[in-house]
């Protein structure tokens, strides 16, 4: 019995909510609209916490091992990251976008199929090494997840300026340049988080555990060019110092690889690795 | 006491009369103690902006003669015709609508709630505002406050310099990293200038055709003057370029935008053509992070901001109307005050008497007698005023009128003639009747 799946539940309905206020947002673009959203996404990420906290302590282990629990990871991660941004820089910019991600990572957890069920941890496979390999990498998706949104609205500002679609300033509105700061700096705290993530992992698999040519499975192999193509990216960013919208083109490519990764790799393309 | 507004604004007047009636911050002090030496003035304050100078008083008598002859003194007799007085529920009425900006001659600008801010803080410094200028200044802050915050009135500039701010802001941020480089030194090309130099921009590049020209603009703006036609080389190091040259074909190239957004590797580039004819090829605009607006493009966006403002009229009203309805409600709790004080006294005087009568029969009490009696007199009288002062401060509003008329005729009570008249204290108190009158009244 998972008794953390009401407050489960409870999540994917306040980020389906908030996803909504902050699009009535777009609209309405009062304060008082945007602190509704925010705050309905706060109680989301709330529900979403506890409900973390007790099935781990159900489980023994982080809840994230199973693919579903895998993105509801992802989306907790992204929730977090943007509550911290907007708080951070006083803007409602993030919301829209993030929130709308986050719940639909939370509706696919809820709906696609358990794996573990027919394929049961192996408590020799699964240790504190194999915890910290999987949150690093999951967490790493959080924050590309929020660097995609922020790549989103960079094209989305860039386009309404070069077309002269005006809308007036808000109180705490990000610039262009501010976004793609910020879309920078998560990019690169995603990748130092996938190059731990990776690291450890690879470390585990080399110790002996694992028979077989493990840097063969299609998941390992999906999320190194997921690596790969964030790497490009800060090539390009911090040493070419290129900056602009061919650099959230690589954003966006970059999360939709990771996106794929955790959807479809391990279903599509099974192996041995876990999830 | 009677509230009243006296003024007069770009609405009424032109400019020859508002000069002579402005008080700029030098005078107002002066102007304050002035006001209030007048006869039956008990609080003033002066709002005094380049667009209005207002007089706000709470007086004894419902008319501004005095006030008017004051005036008419101070700016000359014809000023009279000018003149525009509100009084009672219209006093805040009006104010609100000032702080909002909804009077102002640019709609929604926001300075004037600064200027209100102002006016307050002036009327407190001097002492010549009390509780009820005091608060009606609050709520004209916090209602302008509100306007802002919850309706698009103040969102969007409405001029072409400020458009240009706007949108470079939208594009860069903060502008004190940005440098500009001004192309010509055509008037509204300066102001744009000077606005993005006031806004932050933190280094400005002049060119014009005439090199001294450019020198003496450039020393003004603080930033370096340019020769003309070596323009293009520096143009890789400005973030934002305004040109408003009376060449009569493009100066501005596409090959020369081409190579400059080269050499800055994607870091945008904002072009601001004020120039008829134009001075920048238009298709420098689809180059990648680059952002070309002419003067026709930023008029038109800062018209629409215009219009877009009076939409939003609807909106701010109905939150002025329940701002002044939260002022008004609270002016008329005031007369809750001095009534139960009255009457706590009257009652303190009927408890001393009776006590003083009592004593004289019961001689011989010891002195823990005597203050059992004294504590248990008290805490009835106390018992007593404490439900009618509970209800009259929850109940509906025409509810407490009624029964506080109904204690004033009841207690013969004396501030029932100025109840009557519609009057409102001048300085008011907060003393629950729980604490004894000596103790209230300290």
């Amino acid at each position: 019995m998972n008794s953390s799946h009401p407050l489960f539940l409870a999540a994917l309905v306040c980020y389906f909510l908030s996803a909504g206020l902050y699009h009535v947002r777009l609209f309405v673009r009062t304060v008082r609209s945007g602190s509704l959203a925010r705050w309905v996404a706060a109680a989301g990420f709330a529900c979403h916490t506890t409900a973390v906290v007790i099935r781990s302590i159900e489980l023994g282990h982080a809840p994230y091992v199973e693919l579903q629990e895998a993105m509801a990871t992802v989306a907790w991660a992204v929730v977090f990251l943007m509550l911290l941004v907007e708080w951070k820089r006083k803007t409602f910019s993030f919301g829209a976008p993030a929130m709308a991600l986050a719940a639909i990572l939370m509706f696919l957890a809820e709906t696609v199929p358990a794996y573990s069920s027919q394929h049961p941890l192996s408590p020799v496979v699964y240790n504190n090494r194999m915890e910290s390999h999987i949150g690093a990498i999951v967490s790493a998706f959080g924050a590309f997840g929020l660097a995609f949104c922020a790549a989103i609205l960079y094209l989305v500002q860039e386009r309404r300026l070069k077309e002269k679609k005006y809308q007036a300033s808000e109180p705490g509105a990000l610039s262009l340049v501010e976004i793609e700061q910020m879309a920078n700096a998560l990019a690169a705290f995603g990748f130092t988080l996938l190059t731990l993530g990776l690291v450890l992992g690879f470390l585990w698999a080399a110790s002996g555990v694992w028979t077989g040519a493990w840097y063969t499975q299609p998941i390992v192999l999906a999320t190194v060019a997921t690596w790969v193509v964030y790497g490009i990216y800060l090539y390009v960013r911090s040493i070419r110092g290129e900056r602009g919208r061919h650099n959230m083109y690589l954003l966006i490519a970059g999360f939709s690889l990771a996106a794929l990764t955790l959807l479809f790799v391990r279903t599509l393309l099974p192996g041995q690795h876990q999830f | 006491m009677h509230l009243n507004a006296l003024g007069l604004s770009h609405h009424t007047a032109p400019v020859a009369v508002r000069e002579r009636l402005a008080f700029p911050a030098s005078r107002i002090r002066e102007a304050l103690q002035a006001l209030r030496r007048l006869p039956g003035v008990r609080e003033a304050a002066i709002l005094s902006t380049c667009n209005r100078t207002e007089i706000y008083t709470v007086s004894d008598g419902p008319d501004c003669h005095a006030l008017v002859r004051h005036l008419c003194q101070v700016g000359g007799e014809d000023v009279r015709d000018h003149l525009y007085t509100y009084a009672a529920d219209a006093v805040p009425r009006h104010l609100f609508h000032v702080s909002s900006g909804t009077d102002s001659m640019i709609v929604g600008e926001a300075q004037i709630l600064g200027q209100v801010r102002e006016a307050a803080r002036f009327a407190v410094e001097e002492s010549t505002s009390g509780p009820i200028l005091r608060r009606l200044f609050d709520c004209a802050m916090a209602c302008g406050r509100r306007v802002r915050n919850e309706t698009e009135i103040g969102r969007g500039a409405v001029s072409v310099s400020h458009m240009a701010v706007e949108l470079a802001r939208q594009i860069f941020g903060r502008l004190d990293e940005q440098t500009i480089m001004l192309l010509g030194a055509g008037e509204t090309a300066e102001l744009v200038a000077r606005v993005m130099v006031k806004h932050g921009v933190s280094f400005t590049m002049v060119a014009n055709r005439t090199y001294e020209r450019a020198e003496a603009l450039a020393a003004d703006l603080g930033g370096k003057a340019v020769k003309f036609d070596q323009f293009p080389e520096y143009l890789q190091k400005a973030d934002i370029v305004v040109s408003s040259t009376a060449a009569p074909h493009a100066i501005i190239r596409h090959a020369d935008v081409r190579t400059a957004a080269n050499h800055r590797r994607g870091r945008p580039m904002f072009f601001i053509d004020l120039a008829v004819p134009r001075d920048i090829e238009p298709t420098v605009g689809g180059l990648d992070n680059v952002f070309l607006y002419n003067l026709d493009d930023l008029q038109t966006l800062a018209e629409r901001n215009r219009e877009g403002r009076k939409t939003e009229l609807g909106a701010v009203n109905r939150i002025i109307d329940e701002e002044v309805q939260s002022y008004l409600h609270w002016l008329n709790r005031l007369e809750i005050t001095p009534v139960l004080s009255e009457l706590q006294q009257r009652l303190e005087e009927i408890r001393q008497a009776e006590l003083e009568r009592t004593e004289r029969r019961l001689e011989g009490l010891s002195a823990a007698e005597h203050e059992a009696v004294e504590h248990m007199t008290r805490a009835m009288m106390k018992k007593i005023l404490h439900a009618p002062w509970q209800y009259l401060k929850t109940a509906p509003e025409e509810d407490a009128a009624s029964t506080l008329q109904a204690l004033v005729d009841a207690f013969h009570l004396e501030c029932g003639d100025c109840r009557a008249n519609g009057q409102s204290p001048s300085s008011p108190t907060t003393a629950d009747p729980n604490e004894p009158v000596g103790e209230a009244q300290k």
